[in-house]
């Protein structure tokens, strides 16, 4: 006795044998093969017959999952390359801005002021992070998936580096002179220590950046990982298809 | 029949015209294609969706899961920005062909 349902659940084992992938496109051809089934009834043949001319028509599944991964292979290797290139050059460009910022505002001491520099450099943040909003978007696939939280990962471990403030240098020591210095030797040690007072108040910061600063710095440099979390769990809600897990296919 | 190489070489301008007319699904696309060649067009049914997913990454058409009128969940295909580009593009080098023959064929058919 044919049972449809049973052998429909067989041709589900072929095709899966053959690596066609389940729910997307395995589901798709089975609800045409299905409507192709309905179709050959009505017109007079009975289950077993068509079944056998709808499956005929669909084609063999080693056939099918060769033009099935020829897509995968033409476009999703191009593909990923160029989201992994934009990736690289998004988050490059991201930190190279933030540092220019810092050298901006923040060298030596902490004074923010707008001028064309800043404006590069803000403009830099804001264009790293929307093109970034759509490559977290696209990043569909594996590869560049993988990528780009490889980037999300070192942009917001340097943003964690860099959250402690700045290290002010001890203050210059006091000079001690000791009686048994020679009038030389004396004159030698106050000179030393006054070369290193100079040195210290032109290169080191005597102030630290204000926590909003170097906080906004932090986030900004992990919002990418925010834009990944959001877009891979919208991909992978999506991915499942309303087929999947439904009455259509009898459990074996 | 047509051949191998013709029907592939034309599956993707039929498919971007028929979707141009509005979103369907891949059984009534080939049911369409095998109606508007007075079935001289006969893909194999399956083959129909490698180039379906092809089209779709390359981002020429959209797909969405919906439900038909006897309750069947079906996926439809429509067209998209880029997509109706790929058609005018494609178009022009069909009409080209087609106009090479016409004026090549004159005298034999007219």
């Amino acid at each position: 006795m044919f049972n449809l349902e049973q052998t429909i659940a067989e041709w589900r084992r072929q095709m899966l044998a053959a690596g066609i992938k389940t729910p997307v496109p395995l589901e798709e051809l089975e609800i045409h093969l299905r409507e192709a089934i309905e179709l050959h009834v009505k017109s007079g043949l009975n289950e077993a017959e068509a079944f056998q001319a709808a499956v005929e028509r669909i084609g063999r599944a080693e056939q099918l999952q060769k033009e099935f991964k020829k897509v995968k292979k033409d476009h999703t290797t191009m593909r990923a390359f160029l989201l992994v290139i934009g990736w690289l050059a998004a988050s490059c460009t991201l930190a190279y801005s933030l540092v220019s910022l810092g050298f901006r505002w923040n060298f030596f001491y902490f004074s923010p002021r707008l001028n064309l520099g800043v404006m590069v450099d803000l403009s830099g943040i804001l264009v790293a992070l929307t093109v970034m909003w759509f490559l977290a978007r696209a990043s569909r696939d594996k590869t560049s998936r993988v990528a780009a939280l490889l980037f999300c990962i070192l942009l917001a471990a340097g943003s964690v580096s860099w959250l402690p403030s700045e290290k002010i240098p001890a203050p210059p020591q006091v000079p001690v002179l000791s009686p048994q210095m020679t009038s030389d030797q004396a004159m030698h040690y106050i000179m030393k220590i006054r070369i290193e007072r100079a040195i210290s108040s032109v290169f080191s910061r005597s102030e630290l950046s204000p926590i909003w600063y170097r906080g906004g710095r932090m986030l900004l440099l992990c919002v990418p990982g925010v834009f990944w979390i959001w877009w891979t769990w919208r991909h992978l809600t999506q991915k499942r298809s309303p087929m999947h897990g439904n009455q259509m296919i009898p459990s074996d | 029949m047509l051949s191998k190489e013709l029907v592939a070489a034309s599956t993707e301008p039929v498919i971007l015209s028929l979707l141009s007319g509005g979103e369907s699904y891949g059984y009534a696309l080939i049911q369409e294609v095998k109606r508007l060649s007075g079935d001289k067009i006969e893909w194999t049914d399956g083959m129909i969706y490698p180039v379906l997913h092809r089209m779709e990454e390359e981002g020429w058409i959209a797909s969405r899961w919906g439900q038909a009128e006897n309750g069947r969940k079906r996926k439809y295909y429509s067209l998209k920005k880029d997509g109706k580009k790929a058609l005018e593009r494609q178009r022009e080098q069909w009409v080209t062909v087609s106009g090479v023959f016409k004026q090549l064929w004159k005298e034999q058919y007219v």
